[in-house]
């Protein structure tokens, strides 16, 4: 039988890249989304033995999701977009963004930013770490309607966030 | 356009973010195993409470006495000793990784198909077992429980009859824990009967299972609302020779205290021992005239209390004897439904939960509530909590000796027989090192049975009045000499107004030696309290716990502040004022000396003294001189002067498990915006 130990820190190496990818997507800051995973591998190696057996993704992304709302409401949002509103400004506030420009990352965070919690996060587990509605569903802890109609909902924002990818932000769902 | 094209656009919102060095795995497994050791002897305790399972675990010890409501333990990471057969658990039998830390409480009572429900509890429980359990259970809204082996088949009952099957274990404290959550059939059926609790989100929650006789007792927090928890602790002490009358008691618990009010008590049913309650199967909140609010209760061995809903007594509902309805602090009522424990010494009860954030607000006694709980503990030797004059005067902190300057770091309380016959000069700190200055024959401040004088270069007061237990308290107004040296070039650090105005503000005198400390305050506002959490640069893993006091190691060890958000709603501290978010106070303590470092060019540093105030276990307060005028602008002087204000009028500090404890006071202009 191998040492949990073991089993625990090749998960993480093999994972963490992907889900630190997922968490600074919710968060929009590398580093809380560093913070913020860590302290879910914390929790994780508490439960190591009985998670290993099924799937640790996602009980790690239950728990980012969950202690980022909490986070969220003791710290302001503020402190999750720093790294975001550094040098930038809010999108309510900027020109009109030209549809023949080329998105960059920034304008991507930024735009996620403007979404509600629970919008992003679906967006990101649905069309980033390619999860099924039911999975999400569960991981959340929402209807399987609620996580069709934020997804549709986070779409339909980022379209207008960015035009110049508006094309692109039809989801499977919406395009049939 | 594909699926994959907004997964290419989403990555582009990451791909050109830098991150910082990777998790360490080896760390992150160290860290996890290390709490959940930690964590396992609150458990063997049996001392769990669902409701108070917040990362702030709240347990408390009342400083004067030894009043120690054993921890509620976080269900997420205690690594519970399991009753049931462990069985096989798929990925979603982890999602309620996080359970009981949010939600509205609830409380239901069942009972054995076919048998009665008892005219009421008999208010003393056990945490339930999967062998009690064994069998059909009906609950308050016809909702069918039936647990075979570790198969627990839920039906929650007409008219919707939702529900399923669910593979469970059950924790030493009778915590239920699904190991699947799927299969849980939902109905299209709207049935938002009131005092309904949500099943689904509930037994996710990993609720806590009692048996009172042959009641099951369900409860914790049902995790459908989003709201933040945070810890906060009613401290009450026993108004009848029963132990079933209570009223609010001051203490310093190191949480956010809830108090009662002057015109409430708390009255219970139950059993008694020596003032200590070993069953309580009602909880009523009177107050005289209105008709009291009353919770259905239950006392578990482990010490955690039960509680349901709130209603009116009914006796004084309708009728010939109806009351207007009494209106209890909804905080109070919070805490009671949260699942918190209680703990009793000499005639003191602790009840540690927690409550909404949102009535945080409403959480202390009211401020004309003689009982208010945020009063420094008392002075050595008086009887009273101290008195108002203590608290109004911008703090100040002046220090003279009578000889070379020697400090050993500890005061004591001036008598007025140990000030008879001596003479203290001012101590200059303009230097490189405190240097007493030299006197003439006349100078320097004296003690006699008519009061007190003060002579220096510019300044001569005189003031009758008496020193005791290292309070002088003026008996008149100050007689000042307006410029007594007008041919004299003098420096005058404290004028003569100062010292008038120091004077009459019940100043504190205390002695190291040869060295003569006087904290008062200059000026009239009022100040407020204020709070901190410290930690020790050396703890990765903080946890509040039992309070004891902080020693001149853990000063010399430094301690880092703790983010003003994380000790007001983690720590749970009272007054917490954060003037600088992004900067992180170091506090460290080096043969009497004392260093704060707030971002300034250089650190705060002033002699200091730590001295014990009160008994053995009460805390220790801390004094000293900084600056003031540090060499720094705008929020980190106002830090650098609340650290000399907290500290001139000397702060308490004692630990509270990890985290050091501030208590002090200061102007209230130095706030943070929005504070």
């Amino acid at each position: 039988m191998s040492d949990p130990g073991e089993t625990y820190v090749e998960y993480v190496r093999a994972r963490q890249s992907a889900l630190l990818r997922s968490a600074a997507l919710i968060t929009g800051d590398p580093h809380r989304a560093q913070d913020l995973l860590q302290d879910a591998l914390i929790k994780l190696a508490t439960r190591w033995e009985r998670v290993s057996q099924g799937s640790p993704d996602a009980y790690v992304r239950r728990v980012m999701y969950r202690d980022n709302i909490s986070a969220w409401r003791r710290h302001g949002r503020e402190v999750l977009v720093g790294d975001v509103a550094e040098g930038a400004r809010p999108l309510a506030g900027r020109d009109p963004v030209d549809p023949s420009a080329v998105v960059t990352g920034l304008d991507v965070r930024r735009a996620l930013l403007e979404l509600t919690d629970k919008q992003r996060t679906v967006l990101v587990l649905r069309y980033y770490d390619d999860l099924s509605e039911a999975q999400i569903a569960d991981t959340l802890g929402v209807s399987r309607g609620t996580v069709k109609s934020q997804a549709h909902a986070a779409l339909g924002r980022l379209r207008q966030l960015l035009p110049q990818a508006a094309d692109a932000l039809v989801g499977t769902e919406e395009a049939r | 356009m594909s699926d994959e094209e907004i997964r290419n656009l989403l990555d582009l919102g990451v791909e050109d973010l830098e991150f910082g060095p990777p998790i360490e795995a080896t760390d992150t497994w160290a860290a996890g195993r290390r709490t959940r050791t930690r964590r396992s002897w609150g458990v063997g305790l049996g001392a769990v409470a669902a409701a108070a399972a917040v990362v702030g675990v709240v347990w408390t010890q009342g400083l004067g006495g030894d009043v120690a409501p054993q921890p509620p333990a976080d269900g997420t990471l205690t690594g519970p000793t399991l009753l049931g057969t462990p069985t096989e658990t798929d990925s979603t039998a982890e999602t309620d990784a996080v359970p009981g830390d949010r939600g509205e409480p609830f409380f239901a009572q069942f009972e054995r198909a076919g048998s009665e429900a008892p005219f009421q509890l008999s208010g003393a429980s056990e945490p339930a077992t999967l062998e009690d359990l064994q069998g059909t259970w009906q609950g308050p809204h016809g909702e069918t429980f039936a647990l075979d082996d570790t198969t627990l088949t839920v039906d929650t009952g007409p008219p919707c009859h939702e529900g399923g099957s669910h593979t469970v274990e059950l924790t030493t404290d009778g915590r239920l824990v699904l190991l699947d959550t799927e299969g849980w059939e939902v109905m299209d059926c709207s049935a938002d009967e009131e005092g309904r609790t949500d099943w689904r989100s509930a037994l996710r929650q990993e609720p806590l299972l009692s048996l009172d006789g042959e009641t099951l007792l369900i409860s914790g927090l049902d995790g459908a609302a989003e709201e933040t928890r945070v810890p906060a602790s009613l401290t009450v002490g026993a108004a009848d020779e029963a132990g079933f009358i209570w009223e609010d008691r001051p203490s310093q618990t190191g949480v956010t205290p809830v108090g009662l009010g002057a015109d409430f008590q708390l009255m219970v049913s139950g059993d008694a021992e020596d003032l200590a309650l070993t069953s309580i199967s009602d909880l009523n909140l009177e107050s005289p005239g209105l008709c009291g609010q009353v919770m259905v209760s239950s006392l578990r061995s482990d010490g955690v209390l039960l509680a349901g809903a709130s209603a009116p007594w009914p006796v004084c509902t309708e009728g010939e004897d109806a009351l207007p309805p009494a209106e209890p602090s909804p905080a109070v009522v919070a805490l009671l439904q949260s699942g918190p424990t209680v703990s009793f010494d000499d005639g003191t009860m602790v009840i540690a939960g927690t409550i909404p954030e949102s009535l945080l607000g409403q959480s202390t006694a009211p401020p004309d509530d003689t009982t208010a709980t945020s009063e420094p503990p008392e002075e050595e030797g008086s009887e009273d909590p101290p008195s108002g004059p203590e608290m109004v005067g911008t703090p100040v902190v002046v220090v003279l000796s009578e000889g070379a300057w020697a400090p050993a770091g500890e005061l004591t309380p001036l008598t007025g027989d140990e000030a008879v016959d001596r003479r203290w000069q001012l101590v200059d700190f303009n230097r490189e090192s405190p240097r007493v200055n030299s006197p003439e024959l006349d100078y320097g401040l004296t003690l006699d049975d008519s009061g007190l004088r003060v002579r220096s270069c510019g300044v001569d007061v005189t003031i009758a009045g008496t020193v005791q237990n290292g309070l002088f308290s003026a008996a008149g107004e100050p007689d000042i000499v307006a410029d007594p040296d007008p041919s004299a070039d003098c420096s005058v650090p404290t004028p003569s107004h100062e010292w008038a105005q120091i004077l009459t503000n019940e100043p504190r005198l205390s002695t190291d030696g040869e060295i003569l400390v006087i904290a008062g305050g200059v000026g009239d506002v009022q100040l407020e309290s204020v709070g901190m959490a410290l930690l020790s640069d050396t703890v990765t893993d903080a946890r509040g716990g039992p309070t004891r006091p902080v020693t001149v190691d853990d000063l010399s060890a430094g301690l880092m502040e703790v983010p003003g958000p994380v000790a007001a709603q983690e720590v749970g501290v009272p007054g917490v004022r954060d003037l600088q978010p992004e900067q992180t106070a170091r506090l460290s303590w080096d043969d009497s000396v004392v260093s704060v470092d707030v971002g300034c060019a250089d650190p705060l540093r002033g002699p200091a003294w730590f001295s014990q105030v009160g008994p053995d276990d009460a805390p220790w307060q801390l004094t000293a001189v900084l600056p003031a005028e540090p060499d720094c602008q705008g929020a980190a002087a106002d830090d650098a002067e609340l650290w000399r204000q907290m500290l001139a009028h000397g702060t308490f500090l004692h630990h509270f498990g990890d985290y050091v404890v501030l208590d002090a006071w200061a102007d209230p202009s130095l706030s943070a915006p929005g504070d």
